[in-house]
């Protein structure tokens, strides 16, 4: 009967993936993605096949056909964590960072609901993705400087050309005019121009300095670390340290705060709300600090 | 998390030397840092230059940083061995610490000796009966190993 007929199926397709498994620890790729694909054949609504055949493509880095994988996973399961890490990651390698990034966060979501451990490799790979972004739009910026540079540049020197040629004409016209000569008002024209050249390069090499010099500033940083906080939180003495290390230093090193060397106890620690939105706005706004 | 720390101090002593001090690592270990301190002027050290050398726990900066004098030193609370008895490398250690404020310690100790908890009591006797011979005898000492 049908209803057979569609157990049996059900049952090769998983047969298929096991095989497919299998060949995956022996890190034969493209034998499992043949299993997969059986499987995948037999039964074409399981997302489990598709996210474990993406895997395989992204570990032969074929980016578009792990995307496509994920694509049909998603179709199937759309809280698929593995569907939307997966579709992140092969996102990332085709370039298309604001589509890794949703599909990045809803991975960490999803995987937080469904208390799933990933450990840090979604979150690792969301800093990537935007840290990606802001690598192309900062390039682009670049690009769209050195245009713009490059312009004023040929601007200036052409009003100076066309100024020039004005006086030329004035003089022509009234020949007997000794008090400013010629000579002169094309030295001053000279002059301005230079000037200006000047000026306008100056502005754009200071753009440039600031876009070299980059630091994360100090007050943003624990005092244990000596980094970028995540989760900052402060003591009763008003000294802000990321959680994670006050919390080992009082576990390891002594009931105190290591700045002041006040008592201090675990449960004084109250998170700095403000500090996280400082520093996530610094975030926001200086993109090169996302893998920090 | 003790290797991006040591780096960061590493960036900042470069950045913002403390006065009278130096440090850096030795190779490719960033574990193994040496150091140097130029003897305080008002001191009997004056003129000297010591060397030490600075050893990182893996889990710094929850353990102190190792400190020892390399250059001999004529010291109440140094010992032959470059052993420094100072109270924050030891019990009073806290990870909010850096290796410029250890070496600034070290220094404010080469002006101003603690005799009432020496690491060699010969030297804090000479020190609290005979101010004269000592301040001698470290002068000596400096010419003799510290010279830069």
């Amino acid at each position: 009967t049908s209803k057979n007929m569609y157990v049996s199926n059900e049952m090769a397709a998983v047969q298929y993936k096991l095989e497919g498994n299998k060949l995956y620890a022996q890190k034969k790729y493209e034998d499992a993605i043949k299993q997969y694909t059986k499987a995948i054949n037999k039964n074409g609504s399981t997302s489990v096949f598709y996210t474990n055949r993406a895997l395989c493509n992204l570990k032969l880095q074929r980016w578009q056909e792990a995307n496509s994988d994920c694509k049909a996973a998603l179709e199937n399961d759309y809280q698929s964590v593995k569907g939307h890490f997966f579709m992140g990651q092969s996102n990332i390698e085709l370039e298309k960072f604001d589509d890794a990034i949703v599909h990045l966060t809803k991975a960490n979501e999803l995987a937080k609901q469904q208390k799933q451990n990933f450990g840090d490799d979604i979150c690792a790979l969301l800093r990537l993705a935007k840290r990606k972004k802001w690598e192309m739009l900062e390039k682009e910026r670049v690009q769209q400087e050195i245009e713009l540079q490059t312009y004023l540049n040929r601007l200036m020197l052409q009003d100076k050309e066309r100024q020039g040629e004005l006086e030329e004409k004035r003089k022509e016209i009234d020949e007997r005019d000794e008090k400013c000569g010629e000579e002169e008002v094309l030295k001053e024209l000279e002059e301005k121009y230079k000037t200006r050249r000047q000026e306008v390069n100056d502005l754009f090499a200071q753009v440039d300095e600031r876009r070299r010099t980059r630091d994360v500033p100090d007050y943003l940083c624990g005092k244990i670390s000596f980094e970028l906080m995540k989760d900052p939180v402060i003591t009763p003495s008003g000294i802000t340290y990321e959680r994670r290390l006050i919390e080992e230093h009082i576990q390891r090193v002594g009931h105190f705060d290591p700045v002041t060397r006040h008592e201090l106890k675990l449960n004084q620690l109250i998170p700095n709300i403000a500090m996280r939105e400082v520093i996530s706005n610094f975030v926001e706004e200086n993109g090169w600090v996302e893998d920090y | 998390m003790a290797l991006k720390r040591i780096n960061k101090e590493l960036q900042d002593l470069s950045r913002d030397p403390p006065a009278q001090c130096s440090a850096g690592p030795v190779g490719d270990d960033m574990f193994h840092w040496q150091a140097s301190i130029h003897g305080p002027s008002d001191s009997p050290f004056h003129g000297g230059l010591f060397f030490l050398t600075i050893h990182f726990p893996t889990d710094y900066p929850f353990k102190p940083p190792k400190v020892g004098f390399s250059t001999k030193i004529y010291h109440p609370n140094i010992n032959s061995n470059g052993s420094i008895c100072l109270d924050i490398l030891r019990s009073q250690w806290s990870p909010a610490l850096t290796v410029s404020k250890v070496l600034l310690s070290i220094c404010s100790l080469l002006n101003d000796p603690n005799p009432d908890d020496p690491l060699v009591p010969e030297i804090a006797r000479v020190y609290k009966t005979d101010r004269k011979k000592y301040n001698q005898t470290a002068c000596e000492w400096t010419k003799k190993y510290a010279q830069p």
